[in-house]
């Protein structure tokens, strides 16, 4: 049952670190769903044709972080609204995976990896958790240990005392989505390694879960990890309630939504 | 205060007005150009494809009056997220907003209402006042709630409205492919409603109805409160100058969940519409994106609700065409998404430069 729980931990994870990043920059991760899915999908890819499951995970990287620098950068030179060129991802996403994978695979269904590439499956679901948690701990010490770390949290919270320093907060806000991007990469393919197989949807509400856990951990890499582990362990009983057959399906699908929007409420509540 | 927001001069008003069509008018031609590149390049006949990309939406009365209709729908969502723009707030529910209010109004309309209504000897109208009001306070109250959890506890409404549309989505998906489905039928849908309580088409055989001439008559009077009365103007200032408005005395995180239930009622009254002129009856999935579309179209239209109507039309002819034109060389492939995904990028570039300044 815990090793079931940690492995459904281990992408949420991921995924709560790049909010967190994203969070501490002073932008709210929206794009988080569609860049985890941009992620996966191009893990399965680059895994399947190449038949390594290690260039999956590096090209995934590669793409995803190069994207949401483009995008980092647009928003910073336009002075867009992060929000609106986030959410532009999100269907950058919905838009095109359905027509790249038509292309590369005749389907828009379900890719299988797995006959193609030997490290997928069990090996990589048991083997995820604890890499996350050993990216949280870094993370955690990069944050609180290094100036980069310090400028990194100040580009939100504080961007006139970098300026003051003499550095460019939308350079860091980049640096930001560019993290955040790395981390959902990860999610992605821990998601199709584990599962051995790309499917549509695959992220399941996980970029929006990562956001409220980023708001129940209270910004802290560590305590987001017990956010994740509490949703990770929601996540499995209701999983357990749908094998019963007692509670359609579909509803199970808008639960990590709800459970996020409480999660939301909750932490403000207690913050007043 | 017109006299201060009103260029003094003819000729920098009118470049006033270029500056703000250029960046809809490259949006949609990015989208456009986009589009058409994807259609050649997967389409057997790129020719032929891109050519009834363009043409198709005008070849029958059937594709333009879908066109207009599909425009009405959208001119009434989208009114409600400029609406709530203007106070300051992104809606973001949009999508839950039309469905549950379809899903209401389809399952009181086709359910046994008309039927009550009939013994107790009162007109099928009833029903659809009934069914009317059920949708415009259900999408109101999907609205609200977003609102009012920022008034109160300051969460950001753009999250909350997300999360509670996206949770209730599949909750409606269950209603519809469960309790309500009709059982006589191959779709996953609500049974049809009556022809009594159907709006009539006016341009046979494509689905426009009275619902296009409401729209426009809502977009134009939420133009007029906006822009011209004392309350339009205190919820402009909740928006672009909020500490101004504190300052005077406005009830700014008041007035900003008002205006999110005004912007849900307005989706609530397009997913009505949507049942009674459109589809006739609630299947799954039925917003399929129309509340995205809808902010899409309210940020194009620079959050005013006059030019909402253009970028409305504009907006449904693209998907029409792009429809017609995947169909036509049998693509399946849905460009929504990547239209949606252009709009905002763009648009977004314009947008805040604009917001920073107030």
């Amino acid at each position: 049952m815990i090793a079931d729980i940690l492995a459904q931990a281990a992408p949420l994870l991921f995924a709560t670190l790049g909010a967190l990043a994203s969070e501490y920059a002073g932008v709210l991760a929206v794009f988080m769903e569609g860049t985890i899915t941009i992620a996966a999908f191009s893990c399965a890819a680059i895994a399947y044709t190449s038949g390594s499951a290690a260039l999956g995970v590096a090209g995934s990287a590669l793409v995803t972080m190069a994207l949401l620098f483009a995008v980092a950068r647009f928003t910073e030179r336009t002075r867009a609204n992060p929000f609106i060129t986030g959410i532009a991802v999100n269907f950058l996403a919905a838009g095109l995976i359905p027509r790249l994978s038509t292309l590369l695979f005749g389907t828009q269904g379900v890719v299988q990896i797995s006959s193609r590439v030997s490290l997928a499956g069990e090996s990589v679901r048991n083997a995820g958790f604890p890499a996350a948690l050993s990216l949280a701990v870094a993370f955690a010490l990069f944050l609180s240990q290094t100036s980069q770390g310090l400028s990194l949290r100040n580009a939100g919270s504080a961007p006139d005392a970098l300026a003051a320093r003499g550095l460019e907060p939308g350079r860091y806000r980049s640096l930001s989505w560019v993290i955040a991007a790395f981390f959902a990469s990860l999610a992605g393919s821990e998601l199709v390694l584990g599962l051995g197989a790309y499917v549509p949807a695959i992220s399941a509400g996980r970029g929006w879960t990562a956001l409220a856990a980023v708001y129940l951990g209270y910004r802290s890499p560590l305590l987001c990890v017990i956010a994740v582990i509490v949703f990770a362990s929601a996540s499995y009983l209701t999983d357990i309630l749908q094998g019963t057959g007692k509670i359609p399906a579909t509803l199970i699908l808008g639960l990590p939504y709800a459970l996020a929007l409480a999660a939301f409420v909750i932490a403000r509540k207690k913050k007043q | 205060m017109n006299r201060f927001t009103r260029g003094p001069l003819r000729a920098s008003r009118l470049a006033r007005l270029a500056s703000h069509a250029a960046v809809p008018l490259a949006s949609f031609g990015l989208a456009l150009a986009l589009i058409a590149a994807l259609i050649a390049l997967s389409s057997p006949d790129p020719l032929s494809s891109v050519a009834s990309f363009f043409t198709r939406p005008f070849s029958s009365a059937w594709y333009l009056g879908n066109t207009l209709d599909m425009a009405g729908l959208l001119i009434l969502a989208g009114t409600g997220s400029a609406v709530a723009l203007r106070a300051g707030a992104f809606n973001l529910g949009g999508e839950a907003q039309i469905y549950a209010p379809a899903l209401a109004s389809a399952v009181i309309l086709a359910g046994g209402a008309p039927r009550a209504a009939a013994a107790l000897g009162l007109p099928p109208i009833a029903t659809a006042f009934l069914a009317l009001a059920a949708a415009i306070a259900l999408g109101g109250a999907l609205g609200f709630i977003p609102g009012i959890l920022r008034a109160r506890l300051g969460i950001s409404e753009l999250l909350s409205s997300f999360l509670l549309s996206a949770a209730l989505i599949p909750v409606a998906d269950y209603l519809v492919s469960g309790p309500f489905r009709d059982t006589a039928g191959n779709l996953v849908a609500t049974k049809p409603i009556g022809d009594a309580l159907a709006l009539r088409s006016i341009l046979p055989p494509s689905h426009l109805n009275v619902s296009f001439f409401v729209a426009l008559a809502v977009a134009v009077a939420a133009w007029f409160f906006l822009s011209r009365t004392e309350p339009g103007y205190r919820l402009r200032m909740t928006g672009s100058a909020r500490d101004f408005a504190r300052f005077a005395g406005f009830p700014v995180a008041r007035a900003a969940a008002l205006a999110m239930a005004v912007s849900g009622a307005l989706h609530g009254l397009a997913g009505y519409f949507a049942v009674t002129g459109t589809w006739y009856r609630c299947h799954e999935g039925f917003s399929s994106g129309m509340g995205w579309s809808a902010l899409a179209i309210a940020l194009v239209a620079r959050r005013n609700p006059l030019a909402v109507i253009p970028a409305a039309i504009a907006f449904s002819w693209l998907e029409t065409a792009s429809d017609a034109a995947t169909l036509s060389a049998s693509l399946s492939f849905d460009a929504t998404p990547l239209i949606q995904a252009i709009i905002f990028l763009v648009v977004s570039a314009r947008y805040l430069p604009f917001r920073r300044k107030s």
